[in-house]
């Protein structure tokens, strides 16, 4: 964004850290767009992600205090928006029906090249689509990169249940998206 | 995992990984509003224990003082002027051991108490009256007149205070008189002078009591009389003729039990 190149992180941060609004707000913008980015992976539709971008934000200057610098503070920030959006889900209830399923066999299979052939939006729709905890299941393991032992701790559930959630939405996924080709580009099998 | 699904994740990664939206306009307010409500919460609390303890304090306070006030208040104006006969009368029974050592200084005693009782009679309601308007002038007419409920309690309290003094300050004076006039009166006077001296409370029970220590009822009363300074002491006896000693009144603040004569 336009304030980027202006004022190194470094010093943002110190100056969130005294609690200057207006620092904060450079931060915001600085970060905004890439954090409702990974928000909308979490959320239904983009008025979810942004209530879930916004408790996060809120929670990064309360925070702020906490970040010493040990990493880089987009991976922080980044942390702290994926919690929000987990916590967003906890607090209305809507992702705490999940159950270990067995894992399913007959996944109907997709040509990887077609699939990269779908624009970024294409996908995202698919996987709003998914239900929450499918959803975020898929988003942890797939694209946050962190493994079954620790969703179970982060979400709450058992791995044996963060494993079953996963091939349920990879299933459930492929499915649409060769549904989505199909539509697209005439792939139909 | 095989490598299906592999590459399957790597796809959806490598798409949604840096996959960037522009917020709306309102997500800022948002947060600001959720940081200002934040702040306002942290600093309302600490306040709100210190009110909360004030309200705690001043509960404590409307449960207990107006209770002390109360025993003090109590007696309105229609009850004072009872109590000042009774203290008249008892003025006059006082000489009995006086009347043994001099009887003509017993005449000019009780001739001076009766003239001391008549005067004391008419100087009461007068005393309250002046007292009143001393402190009706102290507040502008208009709330003399009201019929608040506040002012005449500033009314009563004066005249609570002065009862007590009432009676015996004349008495005193009368002592000193028939000290001077009369020389030989030294036995009568050192006890009226020692007694009115040694009872701070001039209160018309402590008067008629007599000031020897005869009993353990009457210890009691010297000690209290020395701790307690409010007109119904803690614990009060009183001396029957045979010497015993009776329990008379009790005064807890909120329990107050007291017999009469």
């Amino acid at each position: 964004m336009f304030l980027e190149n202006k004022y190194p992180i470094e010093e943002l941060v110190k100056r969130c850290k005294a609690g200057e609004r207006k620092a904060q707000e450079m931060l915001y913008k600085q970060f905004a767009s890439k954090m409702l980015g990974v928000c909308c992976r979490y959320a239904a539709d983009r008025m979810e992600a942004e209530d879930m971008m916004q408790n996060g934000f809120i929670r990064v200057f309360q925070k702020i205090e906490d970040f010493r610098g040990d990493g880089s503070f987009e991976g922080w920030i980044r942390r702290i928006m994926v919690h929000s959006s987990i916590e967003y889900y906890r607090k209305h209830h809507k992702m705490l029906q999940l159950v270990d399923l067995e894992e399913g066999g007959n996944e109907a299979a997709t040509n990887p090249l077609a699939t990269a052939k779908l624009a970024a939006n294409d996908l995202l729709a698919l996987i709003q689509q998914l239900s929450p905890g499918y959803r975020i299941v898929f988003n942890l393991y797939a694209i946050e990169g962190f493994s079954h032992r620790e969703i179970a701790a982060i979400v709450g559930i058992t791995e044996g249940a963060s494993k079953s959630q996963l091939s349920r939405a990879r299933s459930i996924l492929r499915e649409q998206v060769i549904k989505m080709e199909g539509k697209k580009y005439g792939y139909a099998r | 995992m095989d490598m299906q699904d592999k590459e399957f994740d790597e796809l959806f990664r490598a798409k949604l990984d840096m996959f960037e939206a522009e917020p709306s306009a309102n997500v800022w307010p948002g947060i600001t509003d959720g940081l200002d409500a934040g702040k306002r919460r942290k600093s309302l609390t600490p306040w709100l224990s210190i009110a909360a303890g004030i309200v705690v304090l001043i509960g404590i306070g409307v449960f207990f003082i107006p209770k002390k006030t109360n025993t003090s208040e109590h007696p309105s104006v229609q009850t004072g002027v009872p109590e000042i006969a009774q203290s008249t009368v008892t003025v006059q029974s006082q000489p009995g051991p006086a009347t043994q050592a001099s009887p003509e200084k017993k005449h000019l005693i009780e001739l001076k108490r009766d003239g001391e009782a008549a005067r004391i009679q008419p100087n009461r309601p007068t005393n309250i009256t002046s007292q009143k308007n001393v402190d009706t002038a102290g507040y502008p007419a208009k709330t003399v007149k009201s019929n608040e409920p506040q002012l005449i309690a500033t009314v009563s309290q004066p005249i609570t205070i002065t009862k007590p003094i009432v009676p015996d300050v004349p008495l005193q004076t009368t002592v000193k008189i028939s000290i001077d006039q009369t020389p030989g009166s030294n036995l009568i006077a050192d006890k009226l002078a020692s007694q009115n001296s040694a009872d701070n409370k001039k209160d018309s029970v402590l008067v008629k009591r007599k000031h020897k220590i005869h009993n353990f009822g009457d210890l009691v009363n010297l000690v209290v009389d020395k701790l307690d300074k409010r007109p119904d002491k803690v614990v009060q006896f009183a001396s029957d003729e045979d010497g015993d000693s009776h329990l008379t009144g009790i005064n807890l603040g909120i329990l107050k039990i007291k017999k009469g004569e």
